[in-house]
């Protein structure tokens, strides 16, 4: 008699050598193949991704030149947040990977970015302890025809490495608003404001969270999700994002 | 690895090849492939994972049990399976179930049934007489269980009867009755035939039966209960007919039917030539084309609804499974919609999908399930033309300058990808395709610019009729309006291509060497190496397949006789060494069987021969010179030569009005004459003599047959016709011209020809024997084939092995069958039992 967990463990095994055999894992960007089960890509594409290192803007992420007293990119400009953390600039590869996630159907993507953002983030010393990660949500039709939310995706590689609980369905998207790449950033701020609800306050009351997002690129997003939280009785927000644009 | 799949399929079907061509007990396959594995798990234990020696077993181990599968699959025979019982003189009745929907043609229908019991029918007449006494019921002793003649045993296999049309054929899943006798399909008894054998057993069918009357097929029981076929899928193909045949008419609704379900029995004989002559048939045969754009269609169609990508991809993957049923689950839709399936399942999954591995696995999955589909052309052509997609478009596309190969504008994709992959496609199937055909398409690359985009149009909206049709006709009248359009244009745009000068390019099938040349020299094009010792050895092994394409070019500078089997009757095909071509004999004609049609032309299409030279008609009976008016109307003839001797009978006079319509030169030869310019090979004729020509022997045409002697340096063949005793005897006049090598035995073997004296004299090495199977006149007379033995003489009889195939370099000659006789595989227990006790397979019963 073979004991139960050997027996799973075996079937499982099994299951994966043969789901290996037709999907050999692979790096999603120049097919060659891999064998770290949790990676996305290969060594090769892996280093093309630039992370941003020190000195970078405390309040918007931008990465700087060198140490200035205020950052061009966020000047004159208030955040509901308290302070934002980028992992990589948003260069060729990264933008290729993000595309991937977020049109051709690979949340694991999505959760291979998390894991090297959290990896960063640990290291950093500048972030305080954080409680819980909020994905940005989507609408739930957009959700529905895409299938999953990449930012939870990507909340959940952070949950992997970190261990901090991925709080969904506590934020929540009341319109469905179009798309904020076509927009200048003065649109970004209308499209998005007033759109996020918090709809369990009792989660993140008085609590310090980090907002999990692909890409900040004006920050009107994250911000107005910062603000719902704020007004919900969040302690302190905090953004998280893989890429910085 | 980076493909594993592939791996393992490219082992798999070199171990169905190996079980294909290697004739032993499926035990030893079982053997290789647990030694291999066996080392395999030693080398796994001692040396670890991933190296070179583990990979090694591990290929071993998978060819083994490649060649093991197919050969429990293919030469195990039960031992009550209806092939033992095929080609006899009984009739046998037999019951099963009818296995898929009979498929109704113009003058027949053909019925697949399993067969669970067989017994012996009386002989004909007695059914019949039991017919007229129990009218419609004649075969209710048999139906009953215990025919008066026979007992009833189980039976296995698949039977395929042929049904004169008028004969109720029953539906899926009836229980049916029918007698008559069993024949096996036959391989290719000629270079350029058809092998039968191979076709049935891609198909699961190993025996065929003609019915013509209705005594002898009767349903005995309907099937009433659900079944997929009945219940499901019939209904849903009848309702999609329905709804095209509901909103359009003619050529278009057949051609739609065609493209859509692959149905070709509605086409007009004459759309179907024309698509075949721009090589865009296979548009008319669902393949994996359609599958593709039924899936893009259907994808496209569900998201546009605005579903959740779950139900999205499950519904995409039911009606694929639908589909790849209504389309009769050829080859090539199980590999597309397995492919499809593999896609959508591995978005669902998260995982990276690589098309290439993704195309084994359907390989993979297919020859399990089915090894013999190895051998189906559906098959080969659906795997190669992807696979060279797949590898070749991209590769091509490197190839092709920047501004071109990266331009995004719409006409400039639609003409690099269209021609690029056409052409890719075109190049992976071309030698299977000339291997069949004998012809190549060279329009395809080009139509398929204008054709694609319109088929893509057709099948879309022939989706929104056969969807729309059940519950609104009126919205696919409006789909079906927009689609009559698209097909008349279609219609118009393949008949104006067809009309481009030789558009179909004859080609002679291409040899083994040919075929390993290219498909080497395909491969290494599309390998890419690392390194510069790479580089260097890929060079050197392009260079290498190079000189073998080359050495396929160098002409062959031998004699090659063949003698052909024609069935009843002589045809002998003689290349020379320069390239002259004689043709002695054409084999018969009927209403039945045109020897020269069926026979003599696509032997010379698959040889690549397109002249003859030479004619001789050794004398005038139907099964000499029958055949030769289909030779004269489809290719070009030199001269015509006789011995003079003519006949009165309407089919004589028909052929030698074929050769005057023709202009082909006709001249009498006599004994003395010669033949000249053959490339070293000289002709001498030795009958008929002119004075034996005025003689009594006119009585008898057999005895004025024109005898020709052949000598290639040290190989002679004697050439006899029909000659018996008198011809002989007055060829043997002069013994010393008689000796020869090979000996064309006169007369079919029959008793009256070959007496001691002519073979004394021509004391040949071997002789060869052209009789039909199962004839009528019992030739050859084994009293014949006794004398031959007796004078040392090896007998080659086109009867039992097909063609004769007889080659000389001048110095040294072979010869040898061109399907060489085959016995029935084994039963199971024989194969242990043999096994156990000899360590040999125990084929040898079974001759």
């Amino acid at each position: 008699m073979i004991p139960k967990a050997i027996f799973t463990h075996m079937l499982r095994t099994v299951g994966q050598t043969a789901l290996d055999m037709v999907y050999p894992p692979c790096c999603v960007l120049c097919k060659v193949r891999i064998f770290d089960e949790r990676s996305a890509v290969c060594d090769g594409c892996g280093s093309g991704l630039l992370s941003i290192d020190a000195p970078y803007c405390e309040r918007c992420a931008q990465p700087l030149g060198t140490p200035v007293a205020s950052c061009p990119a966020c000047r004159g400009r208030t955040f509901y947040f308290e302070g934002a953390f980028s992992a990589f600039e948003f260069n060729r590869p990264l933008q290729d990977l993000i595309h991937l996630l977020k049109y051709r159907n690979r949340p694991g993507i999505g959760r291979f970015l998390g894991s090297l953002l959290a990896k960063r983030v640990e290291q950093e010393p500048g972030i305080p302890h954080i409680t819980g990660v909020l994905p940005v949500p989507l609408h739930p039709l957009r959700r529905r025809e895409r299938g999953y939310n990449q930012s939870a995706c990507i909340a959940r590689g952070i949950s992997d490495v970190t261990g901090i609980p991925v709080l969904e369905n506590v934020l929540g998207r009341g319109r469905n608003t179009p798309t904020q790449t076509s927009l200048s950033p003065e649109a970004r701020m209308a499209n998005v404001s007033g759109v996020f609800e918090v709809a369990r306050a009792d989660a993140v009351c008085g609590a310090t969270v980090a907002l999990v997002d692909d890409i900040f690129t004006t920050g009107a997003t994250i911000d107005s999700c910062a603000r719902a939280l704020l007004q919900a009785g969040a302690g302190r927000v905090f953004a998280l994002t893989v890429a910085r644009a | 690895m980076q493909r594993p799949a592939l791996f393992i399929a490219v082992c798999i079907v070199i171990g169905i090849l190996m079980g294909h061509r290697v004739d032993v007990s499926p035990v030893h396959f079982a053997l290789g492939a647990t030694a291999a594995i066996a080392t395999g798990c030693a080398v796994y234990r001692t040396r670890g994972n991933d190296t070179f020696a583990l990979r090694y077993c591990m290929a071993l181990g998978l060819v083994f049990a490649g060649a093991f599968w197919y050969a429990v699959q293919v030469r195990i025979v039960p031992a009550n399976d209806i092939r033992r019982f095929c080609d006899q003189r009984q009739r046998h009745v037999l019951t099963g179930t009818i296995v898929r929907s009979p498929d109704a043609r113009d003058r027949f229908t053909l019925v697949t049934v399993d067969v669970d019991a067989i017994s012996l029918a009386g002989t004909g007449r007695t059914s019949r007489e039991s017919r007229t006494r129990s009218g419609s019921g004649g075969m209710a002793s048999a139906a009953g269980g215990t025919p008066a003649t026979g007992r009833k045993a189980p039976a296995t296999g698949c039977l395929q009867v042929r049904l004169t049309s008028g004969i109720e054929p029953g539906r899926y899943g009836d229980r049916i009755l029918v007698s008559g006798r069993l024949r096996s399909p036959q391989p290719a008894r000629n270079p350029g035939g058809f092998d039968a054998r191979t076709y049935y057993a891609s198909r699961g069918v190993h025996a065929l039966m003609s019915v013509r009357d209705e005594a002898g097929y009767r349903v005995t029981r309907r099937n009433t209960s659900f079944t997929w076929q009945t219940g499901v899928i019939d209904p849903l193909r009848n309702s999609i007919d329905r709804s095209i045949d509901r909103t359009m008419r003619g050529d278009s609704a057949a051609l739609l039917k065609g493209i859509l379900l692959g149905e070709r029995r509605q086409l007009p004989e004459d759309l179907l030539d024309t698509f075949r002559t721009i090589g865009l048939a296979h548009i008319l045969a669902v393949s994996g084309l359609h599958v593709g754009l039924i899936t893009l269609v259907i994808h496209t169609l569900l998201f546009v609804l605005r579903l959740p990508r779950n139900i999205v991809v499950a519904g995409t993957l039911g009606i694929l499974v639908l589909y790849a049923f209504i389309t009769n689950l050829t080859p090539s839709v199980i590999r597309a919609t397995i492919m499809a399936a593999l896609f959508l399942a591995g978005r669902q999954l998260d995982r990276q999908t690589d098309t290439v591995n993704i195309l084994a696995v359907a390989a993979i999955v297919i020859l399990l399930i089915w090894p013999s589909a190895l051998f189906d052309l559906s098959f080969q052509l659906s795997f190669l033309a992807t696979y060279a997609i797949i590898t070749g478009y991209p590769r091509m596309k490197e190839l092709l300058p920047e501004r071109i190969s990266r331009s995004e504008k719409w006409w400039a994709r639609w003409l690099r990808d269209g021609l690029l992959v056409s052409v890719a496609a075109q190049l992976g199937a071309l030698p299977v395709v000339a291997g069949t055909f004998y012809q190549v398409s060279w329009m395809s690359a080009v139509a398929n610019l204008f054709i694609g985009p319109l088929v893509f149009l057709n099948t879309t909206f022939g989706v929104l009729t056969a969807l729309t049709g059940p519950l609104a006709i009126e919205i696919a009248r409006l789909f079906s309006a927009a689609n009559t359009l698209v097909l008349f244009a279609m219609i118009h745009l393949s008949k104006a291509f067809s009309g481009a000068p030789s558009a179909l390019v004859e080609v002679p099938a291409p040899s083994t060497l040919f075929f390993a040349s290219f498909y080497g020299a395909a491969l290494l094009l599309l390998w890419k190496p690392g390194g510069p010792r790479g580089r260097r050895t890929r060079q050197g092994l392009l260079a290498l397949c190079l000189l073998l394409f080359c050495y396929n070019l160098v002409p062959d500078r031998s004699l090659r006789i063949t003698v052909l089997d024609v069935g009843q009757g002589d045809a002998i095909f003689i290349a020379c060494p320069n390239g002259r071509t004689l043709l002695v004999d054409g084999g018969a004609r009927s209403p039945f069987f045109d020897a020269g049609a069926r026979v003599i032309v696509p032997f010379m299409r698959a040889k690549g021969y397109r002249r003859v030279d030479t004619i001789i008609v050794t004398h005038p009976d139907l099964d000499h010179y029958g055949g030769l008016r289909a030779v004269v109307e489809s290719v070009e003839v030199g001269e015509v030569l006789s011995s003079g001797v003519g006949s009165d009978s309407r089919s004589y006079q028909a052929w030698r009005e074929a050769i005057d319509r023709r202009g082909i030169p006709y001249r009498t030869v006599v004994k003395g004459d010669t033949l000249a310019a053959l490339g070293g090979v000289r002709g001498l004729f030795l009958h008929p003599d002119p004075l034996f020509l005025t003689g009594t022997a006119r009585t008898n045409t057999n005895e004025v047959s024109v005898v020709l002697r052949l000598t290639f340096g040290a190989f002679s063949m004697l050439l006899t016709g029909d000659i018996e005793e008198k011809g002989e005897a007055a060829t043997v006049r002069r013994p010393s011209s008689l000796k020869s090598t090979v000996l064309k035995s006169p007369h079919h073997g029959s008793r009256t020809s070959s007496g001691t004296a002519f073979l004394n004299a021509v004391d040949p090495e071997a002789v060869a024997v052209s009789a039909g199977r199962f004839n009528n006149f019992g030739h050859p007379s084994p009293e014949v084939i006794e004398r031959y033995s007796r004078q040392g003489a090896e007998v080659f009889r086109t009867d039992e092995g097909g063609a004769v195939m007889i080659r000389s370099s001048g110095r040294s000659w072979d010869m040898a069958y061109f399907a060489p006789p085959e016995p029935l595989g084994p039963t199971p227990g024989q194969v242990m039992d043999g096994f156990l006790l000899t360590g040999k397979s125990p084929r040898s019963i079974f001759r």
